[in-house]
């Protein structure tokens, strides 16, 4: 393989959204999570090619990481509350093999009444 | 029952108990909980400090078709305020090649400690939550998950 391939990534969760609600953040991207302890037919080693981190970052200010390992399934999906305090920016950044890296960034809004 | 359990837990954590000294003994008296050998992965996080039972609510279904994409969810009951928070939830496969599957850092800003997501089953097998706290406090719990059709990837 040549160079870094594009990894689609998506980054969801209701905006505009009132304050003092919580929204459900869901961040996923399409990757194989290669293990690395599959075997081809003629019995060779597939290397590992994991997404090895996620990263959210809220106005900067990080709020949820996550470390993959070889147990998670493919096209990693990843859900977590967040509690709306202020509008601003929400940010994700997968870092994996083979050089990925993906940042995907969402404007949350807060809904007025 | 209950003695059984704690004797094959104190075979199993013997080994280690020289290391760990003192803390390994409290680890193992912790260990009377519900009778099932605590993976080697996790003890190691721990690294000798007590495990308790319970909190730590892990959602699977008890019985999968494919193992390649399990959903799985987590909750720890945790007020998540600034003073008691869940730091960090890791997730451990007994019987997968790697006993890792996922390690999540939380904060007090989550409301609440929770978090859904895919995993992979090599095997018919417990899966394990464990949680860390602010205070360094653990706590963990596992599900059972029958899978027939395994993921060979683990």
């Amino acid at each position: 393989m040549t160079g870094p391939v594009a990894h689609r990534a998506a980054l969801q969760f209701q905006s505009p959204a009132p304050q003092g609600s919580v929204v459900e953040v869901h961040a996923i991207i399409r990757h194989p999570m290669e293990s690395g302890f599959r075997r081809t037919e003629r019995g060779e080693l597939i290397a590992a090619n994991l997404v090895r981190r996620l990263v959210c970052r809220f106005n900067g200010k990080e709020v949820f990481r996550a470390d993959l390992h070889p147990g998670m399934g493919a096209d990693p999906s990843i859900r977590f509350p967040f509690r709306v305090e202020q509008a601003g920016d929400m940010e994700c950044e997968w870092l994996g093999d083979q050089g990925l890296t993906r940042t995907i960034k969402r404007a949350l809004v807060i809904s007025q009444p | 029952m209950q003695r059984r359990a704690f004797f094959k837990n104190a075979f199993a954590v013997g080994g280690g108990l020289s290391m760990w000294g003192y803390s390994g003994l409290a680890a193992l008296a912790s260990q009377a909980g519900p009778g099932r050998d605590i993976p080697q992965a996790v003890l190691s996080w721990a690294n000798g400090q007590p495990l308790q039972y319970g909190r730590v609510h892990l959602s699977l279904p008890p019985l999968v078709e494919n193992g390649f994409l399990v959903r799985m969810s987590v909750r720890v009951e945790s007020p998540m305020t600034k003073s008691d928070h869940v730091e960090e939830l890791r997730i451990f496969s007994e019987l997968n090649p790697s006993p890792f599957i996922a390690n999540f850092f939380l904060g007090p800003q989550l409301p609440e400690a929770r978090v859904e997501t895919r995993i992979r089953l090599a095997d018919s097998q417990a899966v394990w939550a464990v949680a860390r706290t602010n205070t360094g406090d653990f706590w963990c719990s596992y599900q059972q998950v029958i899978v027939t059709l395994a993921a060979c990837a683990g």
